[in-house]
């Protein structure tokens, strides 16, 4: 009984934690403007964050070592540090991004403008990760950030044409749509889905929780169950955009026009349990990319890391998640809108991606590691196509953003 | 030619070919006034309905107040040629700032059916300007 409890827990936790303020916002925007016609990037998104995820799982369960432990040891010093300056940039931008959303969406809930919410967000989020376990700060987060649900019960609510919907995901760009903004916006989805600091929070995480070869089966689960649900709730808030902003003629540039179709088919009770959703959700995800760009530098550098040690004992570890929090809310106190912020760090990150997928396909392959927990030969095919696709988001992203004057 | 000066000859076009895509400024930024007008709008008759709460009522008008702000800002700062076109839609853009000026200052929860009319009859010049421009 106890075991099932787990399993549940971590699967509904995954569900939950699975979207952050880039999902939100990319998903929204693309309902709003393309309908379901991009709907098959959050597929193949989805599909590629559950192969590498269990993949960095298992690097961690089986050699009780983090993703970044192991990439400057097999790869070398420069490679690594490419890999290590590439994500530590990105962890830090997502940081900021999650930030302004908790404030965002902590705006919505009180009309106080979200500038005066930054700093009370980003204290909170270093309150949590002094002073909150493990355990409790992943499982309270994933399990309120469920709320989110109600953005696939508005979906039903709204009475989707399912015609219309099939004829959108046959289609390629909508009418008055470029093609370069359509593939930038597949670009962003994709980057949105794969964010790096998922990888890096979820292999750290194991290592933080002491998983070993025994818990591969429910890692295996949390993630092949709770991550493709999440992207459900990702085509269910594209789906929303859809059916209520686009015939509207509303592109999405606001939280709060992210949220509108939930008050619309659900009135005040949903539009409230959203809102709640959200704020658990960036908070959530606030606390992974603070705690990534401590895991990625300790790491890196082997310093002492780790929640389940004393704050004294992994000091630089604490300073440095300390100073991104600081970074982050500087940034924001310049009033650069968040949401700008977040559709820029989910087109950097589709940049980064290679650098962060690469060394776990390398590691995951190595039998040093692994010994015979290695990649099987089917899953090594996949994570090598899944690689070359990585690679096209990353080159084509940079020249889509310029090229559309990001998104325009 | 070096690698490196190959990929900056490559930036410098696409980024040229980016600012040759730019939009006609005058339909753009009534776009983005209507779109945030309409948001509010819906907001408005949400609320007026108790399906929306007054803070986030409040929100979207001080977003959509925001947008329109943006929209007159970013036709200011445009290249646009045509001044009868410019002055059509800074006609449009300075009603969209008026109204949306005063209902944020009202407070949502102050809303009334006749406020809902106005962002209506607001959406409606919108509408009719956009159709105009795009002639």
């Amino acid at each position: 009984m106890k075991r099932l409890f787990a399993v549940a827990l971590g699967v509904l936790t995954a569900i939950g934690g699975f979207l952050d303020i880039g999902d939100l916002v990319t998903n929204a925007v693309v309902g709003s403007r393309f309908g379901w016609s991009l709907a098959w990037v959050v597929v193949v998104g989805v599909v590629g964050i559950c192969l590498f995820a269990q993949m960095a799982g298992r690097v961690a369960a089986v050699s009780g070592r983090a993703t970044f432990e192991l990439v400057r040891e097999r790869m070398g010093p420069r490679l690594g540090l490419a890999n290590l300056a590439a994500s530590f940039l990105i962890n830090l931008l997502t940081l900021t991004a999650e930030v302004g959303g908790i404030a965002l969406a902590l705006q919505l809930a009180s009309s106080v403008h979200y500038l005066l919410w930054v700093p009370v967000a980003a204290l909170a989020v270093w309150q949590v990760i002094w002073r909150v376990g493990f355990d409790v700060m992943e499982n309270v987060t994933g399990l309120v950030g469920l709320l989110l649900v109600g953005f696939a019960v508005a979906f039903f609510l709204l009475g989707p044409d399912w015609t219309q919907l099939t004829d959108q995901l046959l289609q390629r760009a909508p009418h008055g749509e470029s093609p370069a903004t359509y593939w930038f916006y597949a670009v962003a989805l994709f980057g949105a889905a794969l964010t790096p600091y998922e990888v890096f929070f979820f292999s750290s995480g194991a290592v933080e929780e002491g998983w070993s070869s025994e818990d591969l089966a429910q890692s295996r689960l949390n993630v092949l169950v709770g991550f493709p649900l999440g992207g459900l709730l990702s085509l269910a808030i594209a789906g929303c955009a859809a059916l209520t902003l686009m015939p509207l003629g509303v592109e999405v540039t606001t939280l709060s026009q992210v949220v509108l179709p939930v008050a619309e088919a659900g009135g005040r009770v949903l539009l409230i349990a959203i809102i709640l959703g959200v704020v658990a959700a960036t908070f959530g995800a606030a606390l992974e990319t603070t705690l990534s760009t401590g895991y990625t530098l300790a790491q890196f550098f082997g310093w002492s890391w780790g929640k389940f040690r004393a704050p004294a004992e992994a000091a630089r570890f604490h300073i440095t998640m300390i100073v991104c929090l600081l970074v982050g809310v500087a940034v924001l106190a310049t009033g650069v809108d968040p949401v700008m912020v977040t559709e820029i760090s989910v087109v950097f990150s589709a940049v980064a991606l290679p650098l962060t997928y690469l060394p776990i396909l390398i590691v995951a392959n190595d039998p040093d590691y692994l010994g015979d927990q290695v990649n099987p030969r089917l899953l090594n095919i996949a994570g090598q196509v899944y690689f070359v696709l990585i690679l096209v988001a990353s080159v084509a992203a940079i020249p889509l953003m310029i090229v559309t004057g990001v998104g325009r | 030619m070096p690698v490196g000066r190959r990929w900056l000859l490559v930036a410098a076009c696409l980024l040229l070919a980016g600012c040759g895509t730019a939009e006609d400024a005058a339909i753009s930024t009534v776009q983005d006034a209507r779109s945030a007008v309409v948001v509010a709008q819906q907001a408005v008759r949400l609320r007026l309905d108790t399906r929306a709460t007054t803070p986030y009522t409040q929100v979207v008008l001080d977003d959509s107040l925001d947008a329109v702000g943006a929209a007159e800002q970013e036709l200011r700062d445009s290249s646009e040629p045509d001044r009868a076109r410019t002055a059509r839609a800074r006609v449009v853009l300075n009603d969209a700032n008026t109204v949306l000026d005063e209902l944020a200052d009202a407070g949502a929860d102050q809303m009334s059916k006749a406020d809902l009319d106005r962002l209506t009859e607001l959406v409606g010049r919108l509408d009719a300007a956009l159709a105009e421009l795009r002639r």
